[in-house]
C-alpha cells in the first residue's frame, strides 16, 4: 500500500542541515517557537504558549497554581507506557507548531523534523544539529532554539559520546515488555505498570538512548534543561530527540517477530493534554498506526508502503509468558557509591544457585540471566551515565573491558525520583539488564565464576571529558534467572 | 497417584508465578468470617469478645479476633502487589517468610491505627449524634481525598526499597518495608477507615472502602484486570505439561 498524499514526512535534521543549515523546515520551526513564546504570560494559561506545553512533561510550578484545564507534571518513565504517552504528546505538540508555521507563512503540512544522533557512517550526527547552536536567525533576531542551559561544550564543539547513542541494546530486546510483570526483564518498551511518573522498570530504549541523550545534552554539573524532567521541554531539541525515540519504536516494530503488547491495560490507557479548541486524548490503540487517522506521519526512513502489522511469533512470546517472574539468585548486602572513579560491588549467591550457574551454556538454554541495578538515588550527579561491568579485571582496558559491559545506565530521572512528593515516592530509579550472552561468552572464556560476581560501576564523562563530585549510590545490584 | 502429581506440579507453578497466593486465600477468607459473623445469627460479634463503646451513640466496636479479622479481609487486597514485588525480591527459600515479615510491619501498624482511631471516634461521638459523627467522617474523607499530603502518601504506598537478601537485616529490611508502606497507607486511608468504624464495621461499607482502596491505587479496571490474570494463570497452571524453569528446590 502506497503512502496517502496526506500523510505528513518527518525528516532527519541532519541531513536537512546539510542541504541547508537553516532548511524551511528548520526555520519555520524556529520562528514557530518564537510565536509560541510570546504566549508565555504566567501562569501560562493558554494551552500553546511555550512553557504550557513544557510544564506537561514536568513541572515544579505548585499544583495550586496551574491554570485551569492544566494536564502537567505527567510525563510517563519507567512504565511501558513511556512510549505510547510521548507519540501522543508529539501529535499534540506538533498540531500547536503546525498551526503555528501558518501563522508565519510555512506550510500547511510541516512536520517536525527527527534528531538521529545514531549513525556510525556520520559521527558528525552527535553535535547538536547546527541550528540549535547559532544564537541568532539568519535575519539577526534571537535563536529560539539555542538554549544556554546544556552541557559543557555541547553548543559548541561538544557532541554525544558513542556509548550514549547506542540503539544496539534497545533494537535487540525480543518483547516489548515483560507480561509476568516481575520487574526484571526490561523489554524494549519498559516494565508493565500504572499511570506513573518514574520507579518503574524503563525498557531499553528508554534507558538508552533516550535517557543517556537527555543527560549527555543537558550535562551534569548543573544538570542543564535537558537533564531534569520539569525543564526538559523548554529546550527545543527534546522534540526532536522524542521523534527519533518515536522513530526507533517504528524501526523496532519492523523486525517480524517484534510486536506490541496485546494487552488491554496497555491498549485501553488514554493520554490527555491541553484545554479547549488545543485539548488532545488519544488510546495507546489509537496511535499504533501513525499513517492512519489521526497521526497521519512517517518518518523519512520508513518503507513508502507500509509494512504489515508485526505480529509476534507464538512460541516467543509463549516461552517469555511461560517462565514466569525470574528467580533472584543473590544480592549486595550493601549500597554501593556511584563516584568519580569506578567503584565496585560484590553479589554473594549461595553455592546451590552458584552450581546452577557455573554449569550455564548459553545458547541452548532457555533460561536468561538478568542483572538489576535498583534503587539509586541522589542529589548531585558525578557523571550522567555509567558503564556496568561484570567479572572485570582489574587491569582491563579497552576492548578487553568492553568485553564484559552489561550495560550504560542513565541517570535521567534519579534527581527528580529521589524526592519524596506527589509524583515519586523517593526510591529512585531501577535498571534490569538480560547479561545471558555476556555469561555465555564469560562462560567460554573461563572468566565466569558466579561465587565470585563482581560488578564495577564506571562513570562517563560528559562532553568536557569531565566527571564530579556527588552522592549517587545504588540500592543493591541483584542477580535472576528466569 | 497420576492426579496428586498434576495437583503438585499445578501448585508449584502456581507458588513461582503467584508467589503471594496465599495472603488472596487469606484475605477470602477473612471475608467469609466477617459475612458469617454479620449473617449468621448463631455467630455475633458478642461472641468474639466486643468492646462496648464510650458512648451508645455509636455501634460496637468489635473485639482484638474481628479487628484482626477486618484488617486482614480489607488491607491484604490492597497490598497484593507489594507483597508480589517483596516475593520477587528475596531468595527462593526465603519468599514466604519475606512476605511474612512485610505483613508483620504493615499489619502492625494497621492494627494499632485501629485501636487508636476507635478510641478517637468514641471520643468524638460522646460529644456527636450518630448522624452527625457519620455525616463529619464522610465529608472528611472527601477532603482527605483531594488533600495533596494523601497524593503523596498514596505515591508512597508502592515503594520499594532495598532488602538484604539473607540472615537477620533481611527480616528487619522486610518489616520496615511493611512499617513504611503501611504508614504511608495510614496517612492515605485512615479518614475512609474512620467512616467504617463510624459504621459499625458493616461488611457491605468494609466491600465499599476496599473497593475504593484497590481502584484508586491500581485504576478502575483493577478487579477486571485482576480477574482476567486469575484465570489465565489458573488455566496455566492446570494445563500446562511442566514449569518452564523449575525452581531450585
Amino acid at each position: 500500500m502506497a503512502t496517502p498524499s496526506n500523510v505528513r514526512i518527518r525528516r532527519d535534521i541532519w541531513k536537512l542541515s546539510e542541504q541547508n543549515v537553516w532548511h524551511p523546515i528548520i526555520l519555520n520551526y524556529a520562528k514557530a517557537i518564537a510565536q509560541l513564546q510570546t504566549l508565555d504570560a504566567s501562569p501560562f494559561a493558554d494551552p500553546r504558549s511555550w512553557r504550557h506545553l513544557a510544564e506537561i512533561h514536568g513541572s515544579s510550578i505548585p499544583r495550586s497554581q496551574w491554570p485551569a484545564g492544566a494536564h502537567w507534571n505527567a510525563c510517563e518513565h519507567g512504565s511501558w507506557y513511556f512510549l505510547p504517552w510521548h507519540r501522543v504528546y508529539l501529535h499534540h505538540f506538533e498540531k500547536i507548531v503546525r498551526d503555528a508555521v501558518k501563522t508565519v507563512h510555512g506550510p500547511a503540512n510541516w512536520a517536525l523534523p527527527y534528531w538521529n544522533y545514531t549513525d556510525p557512517a556520520r559521527p558528525k550526527v552527535r553535535h547538536l544539529p547546527p541550528a540549535f547552536r547559532d544564537q541568532l536567525l539568519p535575519d539577526g533576531s534571537p535563536n529560539p532554539l539555542f538554549v544556554n542551559l546544556r552541557g559543557p561544550t555541547m553548543n559548541t564543539t561538544g557532541q554525544l559520546g558513542t556509548a550514549a547513542v547506542s540503539t544496539t541494546t534497545a533494537l535487540a530486546e525480543s518483547v516489548f515488555t515483560d507480561p509476568a510483570g516481575g520487574g526484571i526483564v526490561p523489554g524494549f518498551g519498559g516494565g508493565v505498570s500504572g499511570r506513573t511518573h518514574a520507579g518503574g522498570l524503563p525498557g531499553s530504549l528508554e534507558n538508552t538512548p533516550h535517557g543517556s541523550v537527555h543527560i549527555g545534552v543537558g550535562g551534569v554539573n548543573p544538570p542543564g534543561w535537558m537533564s531534569r524532567f520539569e525543564t526538559a521541554g523548554r529546550d527545543p531539541i527534546f522534540w526532536l530527540h522524542h521523534a527519533n525515540i518515536d522513530r526507533l519504536w517504528a524501526q523496532w516494530l519492523r523486525t517480524s517477530w517484534h510486536a506490541n503488547p496485546n494487552d488491554d491495560r496497555w491498549l485501553r490507557e488514554s493520554f490527555e493534554f491541553g484545554s479547549g479548541a488545543w485539548r488532545t486524548i488519544l488510546a495507546t490503540s489509537d496511535v499504533l498506526d501513525s499513517r492512519g487517522a489521526p497521526l497521519r506521519y512517517r518518518y523519512d526512513d520508513e518503507p513508502a508502503a507500509r509494512a504489515r502489522p508485526a505480529r509476534a511469533t507464538r512460541a516467543r512470546l509463549e516461552a517469555v509468558v511461560r517462565r514466569g517472574p525470574p528467580e533472584m539468585l543473590g544480592a549486595t548486602r550493601e549500597s554501593v557509591a556511584l563516584g568519580e572513579t569506578p567503584t565496585h560491588a560484590e553479589i554473594e549467591v549461595s553455592p546451590a544457585r552458584a552450581a546452577a550457574l557455573a554449569s550455564f551454556a548459553g545458547a541452548e538454554q532457555p533460561q536468561r540471566v538478568y542483572l538489576k541495578i535498583e534503587n539509586v538515588r541522589g542529589e548531585k550527579l558525578s557523571a550522567g551515565s555509567f558503564h556496568v561491568y561484570v567479572n572485570a579485571p582489574p587491569q582491563a582496558r579497552g576492548a578487553e573491558l568492553a568485553k564484559h559491559l552489561a550495560g550504560t545506565i542513565s541517570m535521567f530521572g534519579v534527581l527528580e525520583s529521589s524526592q519524596r512528593g506527589e509524583t515519586h515516592a523517593g526510591e529512585g530509579l531501577t535498571y534490569s539488564f538480560d547479561i545471558t550472552d555476556l555469561v555465555a561468552r564469560l562462560s567460554k572464556r573461563k572468566n565466569w565464576d558466579p561465587n565470585k560476581l563482581r560488578v564495577t560501576f564506571a562513570p562517563i564523562p560528559d562532553s568536557a571529558g569531565q566527571v564530579y563530585p556527588g552522592d549517587l549510590k545504588v540500592g543493591r545490584v541483584s542477580l535472576h534467572r528466569g | 497417584m497420576a492426579i496428586s502429581v498434576r495437583a503438585a506440579l499445578a501448585g508449584q507453578r502456581i507458588a513461582w508465578r503467584v508467589p503471594q497466593w496465599w495472603a488472596a486465600l487469606a484475605a477470602l477468607a477473612a471475608w467469609l468470617v466477617l459475612i458469617g459473623l454479620t449473617y449468621w445469627p448463631a455467630a455475633s460479634i458478642a461472641h468474639l469478645g466486643h468492646i462496648h463503646a464510650a458512648s451508645a451513640s455509636i455501634p460496637e466496636r468489635p473485639g482484638p479476633f474481628v479487628s484482626v479479622d477486618c484488617v486482614i479481609a480489607m488491607m491484604l487486597p490492597v497490598v497484593l502487589f507489594n507483597l508480589r514485588q517483596v516475593a520477587i525480591a528475596s531468595l527462593w527459600g526465603r519468599r514466604d517468610r519475606a512476605m511474612l515479615g512485610f505483613l508483620v510491619g504493615y499489619s502492625g501498624i494497621w492494627i494499632t491505627t485501629s485501636l487508636l482511631l476507635g478510641a478517637g471516634i468514641d471520643a468524638v461521638a460522646a460529644l456527636l449524634d450518630p448522624a452527625a459523627t457519620i455525616a463529619l467522617t464522610v465529608i472528611a474523607a472527601f477532603a482527605w481525598h483531594l488533600s495533596p499530603i494523601k497524593r503523596r502518601a498514596l505515591r508512597a504506598c508502592h515503594q520499594m526499597v532495598p532488602l538484604a537478601p539473607r540472615g537477620w537485616q533481611a527480616d528487619r529490611d522486610c518489616v520496615g518495608l511493611g512499617l513504611r508502606v503501611g504508614s504511608n497507607c495510614v496517612v492515605n486511608c485512615w479518614v475512609l477507615m474512620s467512616v467504617v468504624f463510624t459504621t459499625g464495621h458493616h461488611p457491605v461499607i468494609m466491600g465499599g472502602a476496599m473497593v475504593v482502596m484497590v481502584i484508586e491505587r491500581f485504576g478502575p479496571h483493577a478487579f477486571a484486570d485482576a480477574a482476567r490474570a486469575l484465570k489465565r494463570e489458573l488455566a496455566f497452571a492446570l494445563t500446562a505439561p511442566s514449569p518452564a524453569v523449575a525452581p531450585l528446590l
